[in-house]
């Protein structure tokens, strides 16, 4: 969640300076919570090396550069920046592991950048290290800190709000209010997270990245590469769209992004696409860039865990006046029952990334891993 | 498997930049001229009245040049590839990032172009719209080992079978102004330096057009990894050390150096009939 760290809290906290940017200490304190929430659920590992992290982040240490450039130039940024950034959150999350005991040291490590789809990028690869048995666990995380540079960008480029007031899907929404922190899930094959505990948190069932390939920060207004990503996607998990209980949408305040992602719905779902209630945690935190992704996972497993699917947080009480294109049935005002125990997560990035991530209840587990189930 | 091979570069400031370009022989020329790519050569989904912003050079000019290789794509075609684009950047985004920030703190209005290429994917970004790569993209950040970590991520995704086929694409970017610690290699030359590889990676298959195993040996004592190349010879699964190559990372220091000595490696036995039946083993170079 984007904002401005008091003084005193930075002093306070461990590792932090105070002549730090104010938004980037909190992005810091973001990612080490996150990742010590997601260290709880990590499994005890056979051997040291067993744990690996996939991260996704849109400019990663960009905070660092800023920095350097206000301080003069010449002191040695480089790209290994963002290795370090990766290092710092594995070993973050191996000190929380090893305060729970658990014997881990550093497995596969890799960082990917597709703008807000970031995360999900990085859980095509740890889901390989798993399949390829580099690791009995992966940490997946998303992360991105709210600096000049990501700040002064969205500005550049007229995207910002100037109200402050995210409003998806509404007549009178003007423009994007951006957070900023981390989302971390512990990935773990099915059948060996289900012969540990018996009860995972969620199923990742399936995933599809598509491109627009169109322009460098507009998508394919029609939603046709959404809808291949959705179609894809449910596919590859063998249910229908009547399947599906509940959809979570990317809603950072473009209207050129939610109705696409309405359109997309529409030419996949059919009929159906009417039924299915659509919500987005968006206007609780901003838009958090590439902590999108996995959050938009963690987001579905709590909906499923909870069997109520949240509303979407509107500026005032009921139901606002919503942009006349914009046709799903968005949950407002109240938290609607889950009726079935999957739940689709679409999740959009600059210039036409489309991701469409299936997640499947702990209830639908052992069901899946039967034959034919995701891994 | 790889299916085309594609090398552009350039070293210096203009005018006296020198550009370079290896591919398959005779094709470089024909479809890259002073070491850039034309952009009337795709018309599907630019506007070709748009110059290709200069922050993705060297890497279209490669791209292009592999998949004519390849054959997933001619000059002047409108229609889309098929493949996913799996793109490694080590370093290229860093100076638009810095020029951004310059502006921004110098009372200056920043460029929206500078924001845009301060983000590590936006070179693939532009390759998929001059191209038009509509499946799975990704781009993999970080050091100097990163190109060897993006050719990980597409051997892994082709034998999951996540993807059909895939455009990998490599680009380096150094400049002495903010990048002397990873590449303090570039202090010692007159210039900026970039170089790109682009290969065009396929499932195995029977007939592949550059009949090589590629491996990934990895370190994990020192942290680092090499990319060995080895000659598929019939009726033998590997062949011996002699076939092989290593193009080790940070042996020069960019992520694209691994590619680019491997790349004109299998061009040249190549051109020398090394992939043909019953042709002598070669030796290393």
């Amino acid at each position: 969640v984007g904002g401005r760290v008091p003084d005193a809290i930075l002093t306070a906290w461990p590792g932090l300076r105070a002549d730090d940017d104010r938004a980037d200490p909190l992005a810091a304190i973001a990612i080490e919570e996150a990742l010590d929430l997601a260290v709880r659920g990590v499994p005890p590992a056979r051997a040291p090396g067993r744990l690996g992290l996939a991260l996704g982040t849109a400019l990663g240490a960009s905070g660092a550069l800023g920095r350097i450039v206000e301080r003069g130039r010449g002191k040695g940024y480089g790209p290994e920046s963002f290795q370090t950034l990766a290092r710092r959150l594995l070993e973050e999350a191996l000190a929380g592991a090893a305060r729970r005991g658990a014997q881990m040291a550093q497995g596969p490590v890799s960082i990917f950048s597709v703008t807000c789809v970031s995360g999900l990028a990085a859980l095509e690869q740890a889901a390989a290290d798993l399949a390829f048995d580099r690791a009995d666990a992966m940490i997946v995380a998303g992360a991105d800190t709210l600096t000049p540079l990501m700040h002064g960008g969205f500005r550049a480029l007229g995207a910002l709000s100037p109200s402050g007031r995210l409003r998806p899907f509404e007549a009178g929404h003007d423009g994007i209010v951006i957070g900023e922190g981390c989302s971390a899930i512990v990935l773990e094959p099915l059948r060996a997270a289900l012969a540990r505990s018996g009860t995972p948190v969620a199923v990742v069932a399936s995933q599809r990245l598509v491109s627009d390939a169109l322009h460098m920060t507009s998508p394919d207004a029609s939603g046709a590469g959404m809808a291949r990503a959705i179609e894809g996607a449910l596919a590859d998990a063998g249910i229908s769209p009547g399947d599906v209980g509940c959809i979570t949408v990317t809603a950072a305040g473009s209207s050129v992004y939610d109705r696409m992602q309405g359109l997309a719905v529409e030419k996949s779902f059919g009929r159906a696409s009417t039924e299915v209630p659509v919500t987005t945690w968006e206007p609780a935190v901003g838009h958090v860039l590439a902590a999108t992704g996995v959050l938009g996972i963690a987001f579905a497993a709590r909906v499923l865990e909870r069997g109520t699917v949240p509303p979407v947080l509107a500026g005032g009480a009921g139901r606002p006046e919503l942009d006349p294109q914009c046709r799903l049935r968005y949950v407002f005002d109240r938290p609607v029952p889950l009726a079935s125990p999957w739940v689709l997560a679409l999740t959009v990035g600059f210039g036409g990334q489309n991701g469409a991530t299936v997640v499947g209840g702990a209830g639908v587990a052992a069901d899946l891993a039967g034959e034919g189930g995701p891994a | 498997m790889i299916e085309g091979i594609g090398c552009a570069g350039w070293r210096g400031r203009e005018p006296d930049r020198v550009h370079c370009t290896l591919g398959r022989p005779g094709r470089p020329e024909s479809i890259i001229r002073d070491g850039a790519l034309d952009p009337a050569s795709c018309p599907g989904r630019w506007n070709p009245k748009r110059s290709i912003p200069p922050e993705t050079d060297p890497l279209s000019a490669a791209a292009a040049l592999a998949l004519e290789d390849a054959g997933w794509w001619r000059p002047g075609q409108e229609g889309p590839v098929t493949g996913a684009l799996i793109a490694a950047i080590d370093g290229a985004q860093l100076l638009p990032a810095e020029r951004f920030l310059l502006d921004l703190h110098g009372g200056r209005a920043p460029s929206p172009g500078d924001f845009l290429f301060s983000l590590p994917s936006s070179p693939a970004a532009v390759l998929g719209i001059l191209f038009g790569l509509t499946d799975y993209q990704a781009t993999v950040v970080g050091g100097e080992d990163v190109g060897l970590q993006a050719l990980r991520h597409a051997m892994d995704l082709l034998e999951l079978r996540r993807v059909d086929r895939v455009l990998l694409a490599v680009l380096s970017a150094a400049d002495r102004s903010i990048l002397s610690s990873p590449h303090q290699w570039v202090a010692a030359t007159a210039g900026p330096v970039r170089s790109a590889v682009a290969w065009c990676l396929s499932p195995r298959s029977a007939r592949p057009k550059y009949p090589v195993h590629l491996d990934l040996v990895e370190f994990p004592e020192g942290g680092w990894r090499a990319l060995r190349v080895t000659l598929n010879r019939p009726g033998r699964k590997n062949g011996s050390l002699e076939e092989t190559l290593r193009a080790c990372c940070g042996f020069r220091g960019t992520a694209a150096d691994a590619f680019s000595d491997a790349s004109a490696w299998i061009l040249h036995h190549a051109a020398r009939g090394a992939f043909s039946p019953g042709a002598r083993c070669p030796r290393p170079s």
